[in-house]
């Protein structure tokens, strides 16, 4: 990917501390041109740290001694404001959010839960009113830029995080529904930016606010 | 990244050929092994994502996709009509190859789908198909198969019992099967026990199909897998049933 001249941001999830720091070590010594910590992985046993400000901040604090690549955090929906002034405060360059929504189903044939793990992540549009206002609180009180996920699937979508206050935004599930989603926003902002005489997505930023 | 675009495709015809059981066919060319598959849709966003299906039949002018309704977007499927148009991306997954000698490919359910492209393509091989009552299509599935044989739970229209009870893997040099999991795994004991190999076309809800999204994860000797892109086809002998 470093040869094509591809941007590659590793996510990394850890069941302890250490296990955290080892990972984020490893990539720091690799090609990737960042890190993001995942705070919070719904799909996956253990406990989510990004919900309480003070296993976040030992995590992050733990990453950041060995990391000497841009440090991003991932937040769970339920973070809450204090989790990421933790984050912040620990020396993070950006923070990310928010990842999925614990939620589930039943198979009301079987009468059982349909995932193994009784709840997984919920994503995409069903979640992008919520991520958007969590974007939109986070941005008021953060001084490190924020990069906004939660079902973004149009330009129009991205437009709405850059201006709660996001700085980039990430599109997921968007991509399970067509490989190049991803390019279509790209270039609808493009279009946008011409349309709204627009030279510095700065002149935008948080105008929601 | 020109063979994962998404495609536009017109409905040629879009019948219901048993009670909730449609088969529908795509004007168009496409490529593919037997047991790949491909995600459909005929909405925008909602519902969100694209159904996976196995190639039913094919020829050099369309494609077909045999599907039960299951939930709305089955549902939505099944009310298109000829001419309507349905977004399409694939052939995805690894699809299976015919091995020498004698073979038999064992089907149950829905999981008979894949396997009259199978036929088709393979050539000379016994067909062996399980369902829950009236068995489907029986008179498409005849005419690839050197030798058939219908089983149904209720008895109807075949061999009453599961096709997995009823199938003996002696005397074929290869086996290939597809339907729910507990069929695919009493296959692969019976299988391993007369030495002849397996090939398992699994299942999964899955999100994308081209090994994004991780959902359709399975636990097989060799780690976690994705059904979309390490399989759908797997060897029997390496996927763990209990798991």
């Amino acid at each position: 990917m470093k040869a094509r001249g591809i941007v590659t941001i590793a996510n990394v999830w850890g069941e302890t501390e250490a296990a955290y720091a080892k990972g984020v070590k490893r990539l720091s010594d690799s090609a990737v041109d960042a890190i993001e910590l995942n705070l919070s992985c719904p799909n996956v046993p253990g406990e989510m740290v990004g919900q309480r400000a003070e296993s976040a901040r030992r995590v992050v604090r733990a990453a950041r001694k060995v990391c000497e690549k841009p440090l991003w955090v991932k937040l769970p929906p339920d973070a809450g404001l204090e989790v990421a002034q933790a984050v912040e405060e620990e020396g993070a360059d950006a923070v990310c959010a928010v990842n999925t929504f614990r939620a589930m189903a039943i198979d009301i044939e079987t009468g059982k839960p349909v995932f193994e793990r009784v709840s997984a992540g919920l994503s995409g549009p069903a979640i992008r009113p919520i991520a958007l206002r969590i974007v939109y609180e986070l941005a008021s009180v953060l001084k490190i830029p924020l990069i906004g996920i939660g079902g973004i699937t149009t330009w129009q979508d991205a437009v709405a995080f850059i201006m709660a206050g996001a700085t980039a935004v990430q599109v997921g599930t968007a991509n399970f529904i067509d490989p190049t989603r991803a390019i279509d926003i790209v270039q609808g902002l493009g279009r946008f930016m011409e349309e709204q005489k627009i030279t510095n997505w700065k002149e935008v930023r948080g105008c929601a606010h | 990244m020109a063979e994962l675009a998404v495609r536009s495709a017109p409905v040629l015809t879009n019948e219901e050929v048993a009670p909730g059981l449609f088969k529908m066919v795509l004007k168009g060319t496409y490529s593919g092994k037997p047991a790949q598959f491909y995600m459909l849709r005929a909405w925008g966003l909602d519902p969100l994502l694209a159904r996976p299906m196995s190639v039913f039949d094919r020829s050099e002018e369309w494609i077909a996709f045999l599907y039960r309704i299951r939930g709305r977007g089955t549902e939505l499927l099944s009310q298109l009509h000829s001419g309507d148009r349905i977004l399409l991306l694939g052939p995805l997954g690894n699809g299976w190859e015919r091995r020498p000698g004698r073979v038999a490919l064992i089907g149950g359910g829905s999981g008979v789908a894949s396997l009259l492209h199978t036929a088709k393509v393979f050539g000379d091989v016994d067909l062996y198909l399980g369902f829950r009552n009236k068995p489907f299509l029986i008179d498409e599935f005849k005419q690839v198969a050197e030798r058939l044989v219908v089983a149904s739970e209720t008895g109807e229209g075949g061999q009453r019992g599961l096709v997995s009870n009823i199938f003996d893997p002696s005397g074929y040099d290869a086996c290939y099967a597809c339907g729910p999991q507990a069929m695919l795994a009493s296959l692969s004991r019976a299988c391993k026990k007369a030495k002849v190999p397996l090939f398992v076309s699994l299942e999964e809800r899955m999100a994308c199909g081209i090994g994004a999204c991780l959902g359709c994860a399975v636990r097989t000797t060799r780690g976690i897998c994705r059904v979309c892109r390490d399989g759908p086809v797997f060897h029997a002998r390496e996927v763990i049933w209990d798991g």
